[in-house]
């Protein structure tokens, strides 16, 4: 038993790293394999760029004919460049938006009586009891030009005709705000209910009105929260396909859809993977740079 | 039994309390505290003299805290007034009011240097940069922190977060501080060497002070008066020596030190005296000014430290019991004898060790003589 602990714990250490390896950087180098193959009426439709059967040198001649067409083509193509940066902003507006709704949420169940709290915890995650996909179809029954939202409001007299929402960036933004809000809200929400409320007594104390605590004390202690939803609506929104999908319009550009039609309409795997690694390293690098800050601040006070 | 009393409180002669016709600076009128249908504070009325620095004492949960949160501001009365310096503060919101408090967690704000945290107040009052820089590091001096302005809170000990937390509180130059269980989170040692230095500061700044603490002897440390509270009431107000010495009530002997109890009547006046006998049949006398009806069931009190214990019967027999010793607590200083009487009453008796180690020690089950003199005795009839 003695003899064993060292290795358990050591495997307890290791078993997140084997996860990762087996689930995430498995895939991927496949994938950067994919992008750097060539395109083939074939079935798989690709001529594999490395073949593991061909030995340590052959593996060398292998790398040597890697094929960079598939990312020059990328930038040969404005579709593509206009589909990241369409993406980009698209994600960005939608977490603005989801954090000025999400903020108000969280504090708002943060200050409920704690009896009240797990219900309102509940009723946050309650979305989540029915599809993903037949939640966003039904934005559809409410946004389209005879829909709920149009009736309600020409009943209410706010509009004499029905406005077009659907199939417009509009939509998406909607779609993914309602979709992502709880990933912003549960991240806030921790955080906000385990702020000491004597701070904003001792703020009061010393002469700070309720509006100055919140942005001198409140605010500044819920940045890891705000990172944190942020991250986890951002990350997933960049790459969303279903609710432009959906939702969207043919103008409405994001690189998800991109991938999609690269991959099944295309039928052009290499491109479609070297949209998949490129759209990775753009999340991957600002996500690296901003921990290596964070950690440099937090190094500079200690 | 360890009893410290402050010596600057003997030879100073304030007592504002006592002066006719003094202007209380805080004054509580009838006041009612009341959470549904839980009574916090009930109908509590007290005064409070500008420099004076005042103890609230009593259990958790006897209201002793709410009382302070009122004048504060962060607890509303249900029923009567409270007055700063003559203004009634009902509708003043905590922010407006000349009142700083050093909470019991410290609240420090995490995200905040120590010297930030000093200047938050000084900045929220928009005072010059320059100013705020002088003053902050004024109380960086005042409570020796010199050398931590950069620090984050969470880099400090206890006890410094304690003085980075006593510096924010007075950085504003309150009129009235109130103190929360300053000293609650640090250990003994440390605890001690702050209550001193704590008065120091009072005395040095001139600043009302008012403490709410469970701990009576740190309320007996620092404060010219104490209040002992119990279920929203208070119990007694009075400077530390006359609440140990002459307490009102057995709660408030009881809370103060210890104290041995013997149920008895009173049956006769003597020379000064009040005659008693008690319900075992003892006669006892205890020497007061006061007087009391006769045949009346009364308390006979006395301090353990005002009993002596001797294996012979002593010459004077006055208050003189027999028993066996029950148990003894060798405490360095004082042993404690804890002597089951022939009536069946338990009492304590605490010996100061004023020489060595003798060798004729009184020990377990030894038959054993108490005495108390009248004048170490008092009546309590509550």
């Amino acid at each position: 038993m003695n003899a064993l602990q060292p290795i358990v714990k050591r495997a307890t250490i290791w078993l997140p790293y084997l996860w990762l390896l087996i689930f995430f950087l498995a895939p991927f180098v496949m994938v950067v394999k994919l992008s750097v193959s060539e395109p083939a009426i074939a079935q798989p439709p690709y001529i594999p760029a490395l073949d593991w059967l061909d030995g340590p040198l052959g593996w060398w001649e292998d790398i040597k004919k890697f094929s960079f067409s598939n990312y020059t083509f990328l930038t040969q193509d404005a579709l593509y460049w206009k589909s990241y940066l369409s993406s980009v902003q698209i994600a960005l507006i939608s977490t603005v938006l989801t954090l000025l709704i999400g903020y108000p949420l969280a504090y708002g169940m943060a200050s409920a009586p704690r009896t009240l709290r797990p219900l309102l915890l509940m009723l946050v995650i309650l979305p989540f009891w029915t599809s993903f996909l037949i939640r966003v179809y039904a934005w559809i029954g409410i946004l389209k030009k005879e829909g709920l939202l149009n009736q309600f409001l020409l009943w209410l007299g706010v509009i004499s005709e029905p406005l077009t929402i659907m199939n417009t960036n509009w939509a998406v933004y909607i779609g993914i705000v309602y979709s992502y809000l709880p990933f912003m809200v549960l991240p806030l929400y921790a955080n906000l209910e385990k702020q000491d409320s004597a701070l904003l007594e001792a703020a009061a104390d010393l002469g700070c009105s309720k509006m100055s605590a919140f942005w001198q004390i409140t605010w500044p202690l819920s940045r890891p929260g705000v990172i944190a939803g942020c991250m986890l609506v951002f990350i997933p929104a960049v790459g969303e396909f279903v609710i432009p999908s959906l939702l969207g319009g043919s103008s409405t550009l994001m690189i998800g859809r991109v991938l999609f039609d690269e991959f099944f309409q295309n039928r052009d795997w290499p491109v479609s993977s070297a949209v998949a690694v490129i759209l990775l390293l753009l999340l991957i690098v600002p996500i690296m740079l901003f921990q290596r800050s964070e950690v440099r601040a937090r190094e500079q006070s200690a | 039994m360890s009893n410290p009393k402050q010596p600057a409180a003997l030879n100073r002669t304030f007592h504002p309390w006592l002066e006719e016709g003094a202007k209380p600076f805080i004054e509580f009128r009838n006041v009612t505290k009341r959470y549904g249908s839980f009574t916090a504070v009930d109908d509590l009325s007290l005064e409070i003299f500008e420099r004076e620095f005042f103890a609230l004492l009593g259990p958790s949960g006897c209201g002793k805290t709410t009382l302070m949160r009122m004048l504060a501001g962060f607890e509303d009365v249900t029923e009567g007034d409270v007055f700063l310096a003559g203004e009634n503060l009902a509708d003043v919101p905590p922010y407006r009011r000349p009142v700083n408090m050093m909470f019991q967690s410290y609240a420090l704000f995490p995200h905040m240097s120590v010297e930030k945290n000093i200047a938050f107040g000084l900045k929220q009052d928009g005072m010059a940069k320059s100013e705020i820089n002088d003053r902050v590091a004024d109380m960086l001096v005042l409570v020796k922190m010199e050398q931590f302005g950069k620090r984050k809170p969470d880099q400090l000990s206890g006890g410094q977060k304690q003085r980075v937390a006593l510096a924010r509180s007075l950085a504003k130059q309150p009129k009235l501080l109130l103190l929360d269980e300053p000293l609650g989170a640090l250990d003994r040692k440390l605890r001690e060497e702050t209550q001193f230095e704590l008065v120091d500061l009072q005395e040095k700044l001139g600043i009302t002070f008012m403490i709410v603490t469970h701990d009576q002897e740190e309320a007996m440390t620092v404060a010219d008066r104490i209040a002992v509270m119990d279920h929203g009431r208070i119990v007694q107000v009075a400077p530390p020596m006359e609440m140990y010495e002459r307490p009102n009530s057995r709660y408030v002997a009881d809370f103060l030190g210890d104290i041995n109890l013997i149920a008895s009547k009173t049956v006769g006046r003597a020379k000064g005296k009040i005659l008693l006998q008690s319900d075992s049949g003892q006669e006892l006398q205890v020497t007061t000014g006061e007087n009391f009806a006769i045949d009346r069931n009364v308390w006979f009190a006395s301090r353990p430290e005002k009993l002596s214990i001797s294996r012979k019967k002593p010459a004077k027999s006055i208050n003189s019991l027999e028993g066996v010793v029950w148990d003894i607590a060798y405490l360095g200083g004082v042993t404690i004898y804890k002597v089951k009487l022939d009536s069946g009453e338990f009492v304590k008796a605490a010996v100061l060790n004023s020489s060595v180690s003798g060798n004729d020690i009184i020990t377990w089950e030894e038959r054993v003589w108490i005495s108390c003199s009248p004048q170490g005795a008092r009546i309590l009839t509550s």
